[in-house]
């Protein structure tokens, strides 16, 4: 799954391929998503990803979920207010800090732990956890290779 | 037992009826619910998809946030969230100048994420801490020939350790406690 990320990050961020279907822009609809809500506002992500409520992209996606817009306004799963404004969550408002400031890197940190594996220094396994936190891919010799950094292509420079 | 809870976003979004359940489940189950209502979304997998140390450094604040409690471990009812953060921690635990890394863009807020926490889902917690005698001793109305379709998640299903996928049939199967104070 990692090794799919980083290939996902490489063809969106360095290369700039938008998918034929709406991979690139679900990505950028759902940060975008939290960086200014800090939760998911659910309403917003299925037009945003194919490109906002007014696209013509998003027209027929939208007419189609209606049923399902209904059947979740008739159980008070939601209110039309909850659907179509944004909420604004005081506590979240430092949230684009983070965002901004890992956005204006010019350079993307990375920790393939594929490649890198674990810090010998450190327990393999976190007490408690259970088995999903076993670490695993421990080479056992020398030093893992540090964290890498790859340099990031803005869109509209020369790669 | 005192848990520092993640709801989730869903939960607070289109399906409400989970985090109504859980507050309604806890007092019945000795859980004392400690709600991170300043933590972020996980980024379930898709800010990772964007930018791996956002999805982190995202995460290890919730996890940084989850310290800050005296809860004895943090807790989730989303199998997403459980997904991507357990990939996440396993990164931020795996690396300390990763890690030391991602703690300075957390510094700012005077958090720090440090090696280590638990973070258990619901279902894990109910076989794991409080055990499921304990939770069949308190069904109320046992759900007896109840045909559900139990929904696991795909992050659950995709974590590398099937036995917390049957973890969570066993008590599906065993006592419908869940259910029964869902409805």
């Amino acid at each position: 799954m990692s090794q799919i990320m980083r290939l996902r990050r490489m063809a969106g961020s360095d290369h700039h391929i938008e998918d034929r279907n709406n991979g690139h822009r679900h990505e950028h609809a759902f940060v975008d998503n939290i960086r200014s809500n800090g939760l998911l506002h659910e309403a917003d992500l299925l037009p945003d990803s194919y490109g906002g409520k007014f696209d013509p992209r998003a027209v027929p996606v939208l007419i189609e979920s209606l049923p399902i817009v209904a059947r979740a306004l008739i159980r008070r799963k939601m209110t039309p207010g909850k659907a179509l404004l944004h909420p604004h969550r005081k506590q979240y408002k430092r949230l684009k800090d983070y965002f901004d400031k890992v956005d204006a890197r010019t350079e993307r940190l990375e920790l393939n732990l594929y490649i890198s594996g674990y810090d010998s220094e450190e327990p393999a396994q976190v007490a408690g956890n259970g088995p999903a936190m076993v670490a695993t891919g421990t080479s056992g010799v020398g030093a893992p290779p540090p964290p890498r950094r790859f340099p990031r292509r803005r869109a509209g420079t020369d790669a | 037992v005192r848990v520092a809870y993640w709801p989730g976003c869903v939960s607070r979004g289109f399906t409400p009826e989970l985090h109504g359940s859980m507050a309604k489940v806890a007092p019945l189950l000795d859980l004392e619910l400690i709600e991170l209502d300043r933590a972020a979304c996980c980024g379930a997998g898709v800010i990772a998809e964007h930018n791996q140390e956002l999805a982190d450094t995202l995460n290890a604040r919730t996890f940084a946030l989850a310290q800050q409690t005296d809860g004895e471990l943090m807790m989730n009812i989303c199998s997403t969230c459980q997904g991507a953060q357990t990939e996440c921690q396993a990164r931020l635990d795996a690396n300390a100048d990763y890690r030391a890394e991602v703690n300075r863009s957390l510094a700012d807020e005077g958090l720090a994420y440090e090696h280590g926490l638990t973070n258990k889902n619901f279902l894990w917690l109910l076989v794991e801490e409080i055990g499921l005698p304990a939770l069949q001793a308190r069904v109320s109305r046992p759900l007896t020939d109840l045909k559900i379709g139990p929904f696991y998640g795909c992050y659950a299903e995709r974590l590398d350790h099937p036995v917390q996928v049957a973890v969570a049939r066993v008590v599906v199967v065993d006592t419908q406690l869940v259910h029964r104070c869902a409805t």
